[in-house]
């Protein structure tokens, strides 16, 4: 309750900050919006509809790249987690990968792809894919290994093994990899979307820059920066807290 | 309830459970360490016999090997006269740290070990609540296992371990990690349930006490090489009084033999 006191308090005296800084018209409206103005932008984009248009676009975009990276990240981590000649060749590579930032991908995929939600598509999957796999394998890795002594003394083994033990034992560590790979995602998408005509949030961006409509451009960044927060946090934040608690590795308060 | 098990042997003087000189060693950094060095000894069926000996001894190492999780570098473990080479629901094991699934409830944990053997659902829940009632925890079947105290978690480990109806319930300190109070209650109450079950348990434990209240026979383990260094037999008929000088009288002499290779261990520690 108390922080979210202070957030009010913060927040508002950042948005009259901002207006005081407007007041002194050291730069032109255009490039420097007041808070009014942005909030006008923001109504007006939800208003003629192409705010809704942009984030239902960005929306499905997403939701596809990382919904085949999650399907790809944990089957790949998961091999990599098992087959050791797999971990000591492929592994490398994955790793390479991993610090290749996502937009790298972008020219390959147009050659490839041409300009279509397939280029972009190429980005959110190797934006979050590798992250994923390594979040995966160092779960698995990581389980405690009495989960699976226990199992196997009752005799599981095989597809019980892994479907009732290694894979919930590793959970809490895959969700946190999950929520990691969401931003990754989220990321990779928005830079894709900047670069072409693409019909989400990031081509709204770019509009902007093209109409000199920088309160439009605050909206939007606006809203991404909400969009990313509500998934992180409310989302995978509140599965994260649960299954940490469930699984005994937070204190209840 | 409970059928309990048979006591009548087809071959009276074979025994359950034969351990014949088995060896382990592990690599270590300077090379290696003598775990358990030619241990032998024999349970016979639905007794309870005891481990005891010094941190380090290598009492887990034995349990884990008669569990089939690893394995000898040579001697023979044998279960009914068959070779133990993997682990199974014939040898459960109960650890000190209870290693329930956290992500089952308490009913779930203790149906696992049945679904793995393909019961029905229904089947498996009606049993799996006969052995919650039994550790009277069937109040809590539908608890999680974080909202539970150790002690519980200790009692749904058993439960967990006793539906599968093993061969032989193998005990690796299981309530060293309680509190002397919840570890005198559960230390009662397996006395009772072993003794309507007559279940055959291997119980390792550090508390001579505790070994000598519930046991048949204790074994002694040496440090380092783990030999075996002496069999107790307890001839104290049951229910057992814990304050019988008789068993007192025995505690004594198992400490006292003990002792020495206590001292041993802590100078070898002291080394180290």
């Amino acid at each position: 309750m108390r922080k979210f006191f202070l957030q009010i308090i913060f927040y508002t005296g950042l948005i009259l900050l901002w207006q005081g800084v407007v007041s002194l018209k050291i730069w032109p409206e255009y490039l420097f919006p007041s808070p009014l103005k942005v909030l006008q932008a923001m109504v007006q984009g939800f208003s003629d509809a192409s705010f809704f248009l942009a984030v239902e676009m960005s929306m499905k975009r997403i939701l596809l790249g990382y919904g085949l990276s999650i399907l790809g990240g944990l089957i790949l981590g998961f091999l990599l987690s098992q087959i050791r000649l797999l971990e000591e060749t492929l592994g490398s590579l994955v790793l390479g990968f991993h610090t290749l930032p996502s937009i790298c991908w972008l020219p390959l995929g147009i050659l490839w792809f041409g300009l279509s939600d397939a280029a972009i598509l190429i980005v959110i999957l190797f934006g979050s894919l590798f992250s994923l796999t390594i979040a995966t394998t160092d779960a698995i890795k990581n389980i405690s290994p009495i989960y699976i002594r226990a199992a196997k003394t009752m005799g599981s083994k095989g597809w019980h093994l892994y479907w009732d033990v290694v894979l919930p034992a590793a959970l809490p560590t895959i969700v946190t990899g999950l929520k990691q790979g969401w931003s990754f995602a989220w990321r990779s998408l928005m830079a894709g979307e900047l670069l072409f005509v693409s019909l989400g949030l990031g081509h709204l961006l770019q509009m902007g820059r093209e109409l000199n409509d920088a309160a439009q451009m605050f909206a939007v960044m606006i809203l991404i920066v909400l969009i990313g927060v509500v998934v992180d946090f409310w989302i995978f934040g509140k599965i994260e807290k649960k299954v940490r608690l469930r699984w005994g590795l937070l204190e209840k308060r | 309830m409970f059928k309990k098990k048979s006591k009548h042997y087809l071959e009276p003087f074979a025994p359950e459970l034969i351990v014949r000189n088995v060896t382990k060693t592990f690599p270590t950094r300077t090379g290696s360490t003598n775990a358990l060095k030619e241990v032998s000894f024999d349970v016979r069926e639905g007794e309870f016999v005891c481990l005891v000996g010094p941190s380090g001894c290598g009492k887990s190492t034995l349990l884990n090997l008669i569990a089939g999780l690893e394995k000898p570098d040579s001697g023979n473990i044998l279960l009914d006269g068959q070779e133990v080479i993997v682990p199974g629901p014939d040898r459960v094991v109960i650890f000190q740290e209870g290693a329930l699934f956290p992500w089952m409830s308490v009913l779930e944990n203790v149906e696992y070990g049945l679904k793995i053997r393909g019961v029905g659902a229904k089947e498996r829940e009606t049993i799996a609540l006969e052995f919650l009632s039994l550790v009277h925890l069937d109040k809590f079947a539908h608890s999680f296992i974080h909202e539970l105290s150790g002690g519980m978690r200790q009692r749904v480990a058993i439960a967990r371990g006793l539906v599968l109806e093993p061969r032989i319930l193998l005990m690796d300190e299981p309530f060293a990690a309680l509190d002397t109070q919840t570890r005198d209650l559960l230390v009662e109450e397996l006395r009772g349930i072993w003794s309507e079950l007559e279940n055959t348990v291997f119980f390792v434990t550090h508390n001579v006490r505790e070994a000598v209240y519930l046991g048949d026979r204790v074994i002694l383990l040496s440090f380092r090489p783990g030999k075996v260094k002496n069999i107790f037999p307890i001839p104290v008929t049951r229910p057992r009084d814990p304050d019988d000088p008789k068993l007192e009288q025995i505690v004594r002499s198992i400490v006292e033999e003990l002792h020495d290779e206590v001292e041993k261990s802590v100078s070898e520690e002291l080394k180290e």
